[in-house]
């Protein structure tokens, strides 16, 4: 099955928009299928990069984890990482 | 003061069939004679912004009676400051959207033509600035929410680097690319602002320190500015005559040619869905009504749930979370989602490797004017290269202002400047001597 194929489906859209507790009407759908093909198209283009390319890449520390980065290196074990962690607001950041 | 506040409030009563706001600030609750450094600036909100004892919707029927029971840390430091609120501004729901058409409280209407739309999410944000009805305007930019309305309205917009401002009681849309910016007619006032609110937030866990020196005069040495020539190559001939105008116009600056990879620009728009989807979606699933919001009732949790978020959230809403929940599915997870993941970061690689070359990459802030709604409506617009890119502004976290550069055909369109992390003073410094150069001001309506 394609890519596109696997998308497109009505039954596949009800069933992640009532994961959602969303109902969705039948103009919802068919803009829906539309809009998913769009995106898939566009990931055409993903197929060309070298997968090899793609394998090394560090995709973890984005603009977010960055900071959470920089908790965890600059503390020495998990209990300061928690304990400094609990300072923000007075919650846990997840490490 | 006092005078300025009803030279505003003017302006606002004027121009309320433009739907730009959401709801007035009410002066009984707050005090208007403060003292601070900011102490003679009035400013709006856009609506995703908690202003304490007063209504945010984030532009959604679900929020639309809530009460903001505290305020975003913005808000507390610009009070300190002595800065005074006007309006709560009208926005995309929950800033999903670039076309200020998607809010319950129905289409913001562009003052320089009704015909055509303003640009979003920060849509009302940028019509309050060139109305002249403040001095500067609080937005949201997560792809180029405060960068492309300011390109269309002919205001300066403003995006930091990632975590300068604190996001404390910013209503999210996908967190990894979300920034509170700004828009103004002076980047003396942005300056300023900046100086004010880009303080470390341990309420905010993405928020950075600033060290940061904002109001930079001098910026007098030779500037090497980076052209990203495949990002030029789609444009239409009036907006390449006026970007390359221009630049000439420009002194001072050594030219440097690139090319950003037509396989990379390419990727930029499913990327940006994909991750910005799929954040969405994972902010959302609390609301349900049950704890906070609107709630139409029902029997158990599933019926409640069901009817409210079918019949709150807006079209585009559920049809971006529903995009999200797809790609970070179980089936989807690897093949979608961690693929842009590792996308996004060859993208911003590529960036950096530019950055190596180049002190600012220049570029126009969007591909054309402000486009008709009808075509909007009718699917008859599509972004080019150049519109793709700012969301690279994003992906990274670099700064990114856009100025106002010019007219076509009577509508304003700008100019853009992207600088490397954490180069806010050298970026706003050198946009300042570009507005000179180009004498452009933004005085449109």
């Amino acid at each position: 099955m394609s890519i596109k194929e696997k998308y497109n489906s009505k039954e596949k859209i009800v069933k992640y928009a009532k994961n959602l507790l969303i109902e969705l009407n039948e103009q919802d759908i068919e803009i829906l299928i539309y809009e998913l093909n769009e995106v898939i198209d566009g990931l055409n283009d993903f197929y060309k990069i070298d997968s090899s390319k793609l394998d090394s890449i560090d995709y973890i520390y984005d603009n977010v984890n960055n900071f959470r980065k920089d908790i965890i290196e600059e503390c020495e074990n998990k209990e300061e990482i928690l304990s400094k962690s609990k300072s923000w607001n007075g919650k846990y950041i997840k490490v | 003061m006092e005078k300025k506040i009803d030279s505003f409030k003017k302006i606002i009563n004027n121009n309320k069939n433009l739907n730009f706001f959401i709801s007035e600030i009410d002066f009984k609750k707050i005090d208007i004679n403060k003292n601070g450094i900011l102490g003679n600036y009035c400013y709006v909100i856009k609506d995703n912004i908690s202003l304490k004892d007063f209504v945010t919707t984030g532009g959604s029927n679900f929020l639309k009676n809530y009460i903001s029971p505290y305020n975003a840390t913005i808000i507390n430091l610009l009070n300190e400051a002595g800065a005074i609120p006007l309006l709560k501004t009208n926005l995309d729901e929950f800033g999903l959207g670039g076309t200020g058409t998607f809010s319950f409280n129905g289409n913001v209407v562009n003052p320089l033509d009704n015909k055509r739309i303003t640009g979003g999410s920060s849509s009302g944000s940028a019509v309050a600035v060139a109305l002249k009805s403040c001095d500067f305007a609080l937005g949201t930019d997560t792809g180029d929410s405060i960068r492309k309305p300011a390109s269309f309205m002919g205001v300066i917009g403003y995006k930091p680097t990632y975590g300068l401002i604190s996001r404390y009681g910013v209503l999210p849309y996908a967190p990894s690319f979300d920034h509170v910016g700004l828009f103004s007619r002076s980047i003396d006032v942005i300056q300023l602002v900046m100086s004010v609110i880009a303080k470390k937030d341990f309420k905010d866990f993405s928020s950075i320190e600033s060290n940061i020196n904002f109001i930079q005069e001098n910026i007098n040495n030779e500037i090497k500015v980076g052209i990203m020539e495949d990002l030029m190559e789609d444009l239409n001939k009036d907006v390449l005559d006026l970007f390359n105008d221009s630049i000439k116009k420009i002194e001072n600056i050594e030219i440097k040619k690139f090319s950003f990879g037509k396989e990379l620009i390419n990727l930029i728009p499913s990327v940006y869905k994909i991750i910005s989807y799929s954040e969405a979606v994972s902010c959302y699933q609390n609301m349900t009504g049950i704890t906070f919001g609107e709630n139409l009732g029902g029997k158990n949790f599933e019926e409640i749930a069901i009817k409210n978020r079918s019949s709150l959230f807006g079209q585009e809403l559920k049809r971006r979370f529903i995009i999200g929940s797809f790609c970070t599915s179980e089936d989807n997870y690897e093949e979608l989602f961690l693929k842009s993941k590792k996308i996004r970061k060859l993208i911003i690689n590529r960036a950096n490797e530019i950055f190596k070359y180049c002190d600012f990459i220049i570029s126009v802030g969007s591909s054309d004017i402000a486009p008709l709604l009808e075509d909007i409506k009718n699917k008859k617009y599509n972004d080019k290269n150049a519109d793709y890119y700012l969301q690279v502004a994003n992906f990274g976290g670099f700064p990114s202002i856009t100025l106002p550069m010019g007219k076509i055909n009577k509508m304003p369109i700008g100019i853009n400047i992207m600088g490397k992390l954490k180069s806010d003073g050298e970026l706003l410094g050198f946009a300042k001597k570009i507005i000179n150069y180009l004498k452009c001001e933004s005085d449109h309506v």
